[in-house]
């Protein structure tokens, strides 16, 4: 127990660095205010809830992508909630002696036992990731310089380092004052007891009197650092985790272009809420840019350092904002360049890996529809495809009237004629222009023909489902696609969609419903698959080697259908099935998505090179595709890096109807 | 400086065009119209003035039935300040008839220059621009692939045979516009949502009576497609025949 | 007498060929118009070849000869040409549709308040009427038109109507009285040296090559094929990638669009982001090693070959009809 003075020293000193915290909390939470407010968080809230709990407890969310650290940060966590207890015990003994929150109960003896025990594993965690850090240096937490923040890393882990050194001595010093049986359950600090053995009961009660000190003033100086760091994710990521999004990863909203005039976010107040709150969960930790594509490929573009510069950006403009002012600059140029934000694939992988479930895509297309519909700052290669899709509804601007030209001579029955149909085909603009997507449409056609699937195609009346424009941040031409095929499939009678394009699926089956379009929309390999384990397609497995799958960014990660299409393979080669070292929901994207596929790449390495190098890896003779985009991207890249002799690539479909009996 | 483009409406360069019953016009449904690409370059080319500080404004005029107001509406999207249809009833392939409409409506204006594309793609008349200096008694420089304006000198970069010339002239004067003056811009969605809420001022156009009328239409023999002339080196005397004698691009 | 007036042009001191087509059709038609045949030269120092015209089917041949006349003015042929038809009567004014024709022929049309028939592909008069057929739409439709002005001016679409030579005819020759020539059009340089790159986007032939090519060495067959033909050398995407060419002569979707009369690609399949760049081109002729390769069946006309093999026997073959 202290004597007065110290007591109201103390109590001061409390006041101060939460009253400090509470008022940087209440700022961070009207900057998060500042937003839009179109995105509602609160639905399912027990579930949500849930989710957080099992998430933070488990540690899950750290561990998941990279286990060996993420135990490291787990010790690091336990140790840190123990001793937000152990600290109120501690505060408490200060106005009442011997006070424990537990009473002196064999609970009592327990807990001070576990916080013994954690505190080691703290310690050890906090030497871990110290090491890791300042030693080894991986290009996650240390590049691109000089966002990262590593001079914080190191007060923060001092901080919890000294933490625990200073519990020891107390602890170790008590035991030595008031003996052995204080210290039954304490075996750590009972190790360290001896090394303080020598000392005089002055120098010891003076020695614990400035470790009770220096252990809670840290604590307080720790409360007041958090806010400032990319430690406040300790109080921003469990709240990011519980506004989680339930919808498909990339999933992106609609603009009422009857109600605003401003479209994006050109101002960074211009982001919906839940982004500015992403800003303020962003832990620095980069395993979105370990994942990557355009990061991994030397572009100038990391999803942690979007999320970074805007915390820095919106932090920056606080004071006009809460004044209720604009903000005194643009993002774009100032904080994000252009060349960031156009080379995202959107193929989700840093939404995929990020432990505070912040939503990198949605917060990169705001920023491209602002630059692309209020500024008209896009890459100039995007024009031509915008008036395809304008003019034509195909981004290569063919003929539209051209559209059905490529099932000529087959027998593929049109919607016009039928009127109804149990599948609607909608072929999509890749399958009914470029030719190697015209080869999959007709693979289709052939397995569903002889699958005797009763279905249709649009035809000529089909337009784009207009995923390049609203990717690409064209909004309102995205619309005029969309409202114009709803209003086209309102005419006809069907009782499901498929598609063999996984961005078509996705946004037919995802997005149309906010255009009153509400479908149940499935991907060629998931009819595939169910044709031949009904025995309605009869396939025989053929020697042509062994194959590998690729998992396309919007059928795996975006509608997690990873099954099917191996299920259909499997069926058709002899030879089996082999794995790239990246599969399922860690794929890696072939460089096309996002509006990508008509834009150039010019900077660093070609992002479908890499993973033509992954499909290589494994020895197989044949990569299968589920995408008419991934199958351009590869076929380009064997041929770019001439390993025709050694790899081809081919859809789904292709391979099926290739292996028909 | 006051500028005034003149811009056309016409189908697609992708459109299938389809000929109609009375087998002297085609068939409009199902026909996308876009703005004729080369009055495209034009207004392009009128903004960048405007932007440059040279221009207070643009004015662009449309002839052609009520359906082309729509590319009025994306002149004013990518930025003109304001623009103006002379609504004629019949599609005309008759190019005097249009420039003496639009010099009727022109002489009523004031102008320092006027731009327009080199050829309109649908009757491919390379006429509006000559003619219109004729009636309206300017010079006229076509086929313009680079334009200076200096207050009221211009300045052009103009196509010849086997090379180019540079041709200077005082103002107010006219300019044909050709493929590489510059790349159009692509109207900013918010220049669309401002268009579509812009009134375009219809007039009816004084239309006298057309000198070339059509009398027939047909289509041309199909083109031939996918010839494959012959294997290696020994097909190429075929193939150079073929190219001088029928395809006659040699 | 009313007569038929033809424009012609020189070049290189020589007839172009598209005028001795125009002479020639003219006189085809003076016998069912009942007009002779008049043709007009302008330039300077032109008055040499001038009786030649008469093979082709001039009775008269009337010559503007000045030295302000050397190069094309527009304003200064304009007011040579209304001269000659008002001195003539001319009620039919033939042009080629050359790039001096197309420059002029409106200019003298509006001039004289009247209509011009242009580019067109076939020439007729029966019954004093005059019915000419002409391409719309890029060629997706052909026309059939009546001309009914009082003075009637044509433009013919160059190469496609033949050459009529009768030889021993030859024509009266008389210079034309010149009108007052004036302008406010200044030319400041002229270059035609054809020394100049050409750029992808204007050129009237593109010779590309794809990865076929195999190297950036490779692309000398290109170029030397593109020096005979006086084309532009365009790349594929994938061979700009590869850093063997430019980004400017770059064709497809991210990279140029272009529309030539004649386009050549060599060694690349076709992809749908090149032909999205290249598909209005008027010809297209592909030399690929693969007979599946998807642009031997959409090019007009192909080779199925190596392209090493084919690119020099067909340079050489143009340049043997070149000379």
């Amino acid at each position: 127990m202290l004597n007065l003075v110290g007591q109201i020293v103390l109590v001061l000193c409390i006041l101060a660095a939460t009253g400090f915290f509470a008022f940087e909390v209440w700022k961070r939470t009207r900057l998060v205010k500042t937003g839009r407010r179109d995105v509602i968080r609160t639905d399912k809230p027990m579930l949500r809830l849930g989710f957080v709990i099992c998430r933070v407890i488990s540690q899950l969310c750290s561990i998941k992508d990279r286990p060996v650290v993420g135990v490291m940060h787990a010790f690091v966590f336990w140790g840190f909630v123990f001793f937000a207890v152990a600290t109120i015990n501690h505060v408490a003994g200060a106005f009442s002696q011997g006070f424990s929150l537990w009473g002196h109960g064999t609970f009592n003896d327990l807990w001070f036992l576990g916080v013994d025990i954690v505190a080691v594993f703290c310690i050890i965690g906090t030497i871990y990731l110290a090491v890791r850090r300042f030693i080894v240096k991986p290009v996650a937490i240390t590049k691109p310089m000089p966002i990262s923040r590593s001079p914080q890393s190191a007060i923060v882990l001092s901080l919890i380092f000294g933490l625990m050194v200073t519990y020891l001595l107390n602890q170790g010093g008590e035991i030595v004052l008031k003996g052995e049986a204080f210290a039954r359950w304490m075996p750590v600090s009972q190790a360290v007891a001896p090394l303080l053995a020598g000392l005089s009961t002055g120098a010891l009660e003076l020695l614990n009197s400035v470790m009770w000190w220096a252990h809670i003033l840290m604590v307080l100086v720790f409360l007041v650092f958090i806010p400032h760091s990319k430690h406040f994710h300790l109080v921003a990521g469990p709240v990011n985790m519980f506004l989680r999004s339930h919808e498909p990863i990339g999933t992106l909203k609609k603009i009422d272009f009857e109600k605003t005039e401003e479209f994006g976010a050109t101002t960074v107040n211009q982001f919906q809420w839940k982004s500015i709150m992403d800003f303020f969960s962003c832990v620095d930790c980069g395993r979105c840019q370990d994942v990557c594509p355009a990061f991994q490929s030397d572009k100038a573009l990391s999803p942690k350092v979007i999320m970074m510069s805007l915390r820095k950006h919106i932090l920056h403009e606080s004071g006009n904002l809460l004044k209720g002012e604009a903000p005194s600059e643009p993002i774009m140029e100032a904080w994000i360049k252009d060349d960031e934000i156009w080379a995202c694939t959107t193929c989700g992988a840093c939404m995929e890996a990020c432990p505070v479930c912040n939503e990198h895509i949605p917060t990169i297309i705001e920023m491209r529809r602002a630059r692309m519909m209020m500024e008209n700052k896009f890459p100039q290669e995007l024009n031509p495809a915008f008036k395809g899709l304008e003019t034509n509804s195909n981004p290569w601007n063919m003929g539209s009237s051209a559209r059905a030209e490529w099932a000529q001579d087959l027998n593929v029955p049109r919607m016009a004629e039928k009127q109804q149909a149990e599948y609607l085909w909608f072929v999509g603009c890749a399958g009914c222009f470029d030719d190697r997507g015209k080869d999959i449409s007709r693979a289709f056609a052939k397995i569903l023909n002889a699958a005797g699937v009763d279905y249709a195609i649009l035809g000529e009346e089909e337009g784009c489902c207009g995923d390049p424009a609203r990717r690409a941040g064209n909004e309102y031409l995205f619309q005029m696609n969309a409202e114009q095929n709803v209003t086209t499939m309102q005419q006809y009678k069907f009782k499901k969609i498929v598609t063999c394009c996984p961005h078509g699926m996705h946004i037919l089956k995802n997005e149309y419903g906010q255009f009153g379009g509400n479908y149940e929309v499935i991907h060629h390999s998931q009819l595939i698959a169910e044709l031949i384990s009904a025995g309605k397609l009869k396939v025989e497995s053929n020697g042509t080697g062994k194959i590998t799958y690729h998992d396309s960014c919007y059928l795996g990660r975006y509608n997690h259908i990873y099954n099917e299409p191996r299920q259909a393979l499997q069926a058709t080669s002899k030879d089996g099935l082999v794995e790239m070292a990246r599969a399922k929901n860690k794929s890696f994207c072939c460089g096309a998505g996002g509006g990508r596929m008509f834009m150039e790449e010019t900077a660093g390495t070609r992002i479908n090179h890499i993973r033509v190098q992954d499909a290589l890896n494994t020895g197989a003779a044949t990569v299968g595709v589920a995408c008419p985009f991934c199958k351009s991207m590869f076929d380009d890249g064997i041929k770019e890096k001439g390993l025709e002799d050694k790899l081809k690539v081919l859809d789904i479909a292709q391979i099926v109807a290739n292996s028909l009996r | 400086m006051k500028i005034i483009v003149c811009v056309k409406q016409v189908p697609d360069t992708e459109a299938n065009i389809k000929i109609g019953a009375d087998n002297k016009s085609i068939v409009e449904a199902g026909i996308k119209f876009i703005i004729n690409p080369f009055d495209e370059f034009a207004i392009e080319e009128a903004i960048k003035i405007k932007e440059a500080g040279k221009a207070e404004s643009v004015i662009a005029i449309g002839w052609g039935p009520e359906r082309s107001q729509e590319v009025l509406r994306t002149a004013v999207a990518m930025g003109v300040d304001d623009v103006v249809l002379l609504k004629t009833d019949a599609v005309s392939i008759d190019s005097y008839t249009a420039a003496k409409i639009l010099a009727a409506k022109i002489k009523t204006m004031s102008y320092d220059l006027i731009l327009t594309g080199k050829e309109t793609i649908d009757d491919g008349n390379m006429q509006i621009g000559p003619m219109l200096g004729e009636l309206l008694n300017i010079p006229c420089v076509t086929l313009v692939t680079k334009l200076d304006v200096d207050g009221a000198n211009l300045s052009a970069k103009r196509e010849i045979e086997g090379g180019y010339e540079v041709v200077e002239t005082a103002c107010p004067a006219i300019v044909t516009c050709q493929k590489g003056l510059n790349e159009p811009r692509y109207p900013s969605i918010r220049g669309v949502m401002l268009a579509k809420k812009k009134v375009v001022a219809v007039e009816p156009a004084a239309a006298e009576a057309d000198q070339i009328t059509v009398t027939t239409m047909a289509y041309p023999a199909a083109r031939s497609g996918g010839k494959v002339v012959g294997q290696g080196a020994e097909a190429v005397p075929a193939l150079v025949k073929l190219l001088h004698e029928e395809a006659r691009v040699l | 007498m009313s007569t038929i007036l033809v424009i012609t042009e020189i070049q290189n001191n020589d007839y172009k060929k598209a005028s001795l087509e125009a002479v020639s059709q003219a006189g085809k038609l003076a016998g069912a118009l009942g007009q002779p045949v008049t043709a007009l030269i302008i330039g300077a120092g032109v008055q040499a070849k001038s009786a030649q015209l008469g093979e082709y089917g001039a009775t008269t041949v009337l010559t503007a000869d000045d030295a302000k006349l050397a190069n094309y003015n527009p304003d200064y042929y304009k007011a040579v040409v209304v001269k000659a038809v008002q001195e003539t009567g001319a009620a039919t004014v033939i042009f080629s549709a050359t790039t001096q024709g197309n420059d002029l022929a409106p200019r003298v049309a509006a001039t004289l308040q009247t209509s011009l028939a242009a580019d067109c592909i076939a020439l007729d008069a029966t019954g004093g009427k005059l019915l000419a057929e002409r391409s719309l739409f890029a060629g997706k439709v052909f026309a059939k038109i009546e001309l009914a002005a009082p003075v009637r001016i044509v433009s013919l679409r160059p190469g496609v109507f033949p050459v009529i030579q009768q030889s021993g005819k030859t024509a009266t020759v008389k210079p034309l009285s010149l009108p007052a020539l004036e302008s406010k059009l200044v030319v400041k340089q002229v270059s035609k040296t054809g020394g100049d790159k050409l750029d992808v986007t204007d050129a009237d032939i593109i010779v590309t090559g794809g990865r076929g090519m195999r190297s950036a060495d490779g692309f000398k067959h290109i170029e030397d094929l593109a020096g005979k033909l006086g084309a532009a050398v365009g790349a594929t995407r994938a061979v700009v990638d590869s850093g063997w060419r430019p980004h400017s002569e770059q064709v497809g979707q991210t990279g140029k669009v272009v529309s030539p009369k004649l386009y050549i690609m060599c060694g690349a399949s076709g992809s749908i982001q090149h032909w999205a760049g290249m598909s209005g081109s008027k010809c297209i002729v592909a030399i690929n090693k693969d007979p599946e390769a998807p642009i031997i069946k959409r090019a007009d006309y192909s080779i199925v070959g190596d392209v090493f093999e084919v690119l020099p026997a067909l340079t050489a073959e143009v340049a043997k009809i070149k000379s």
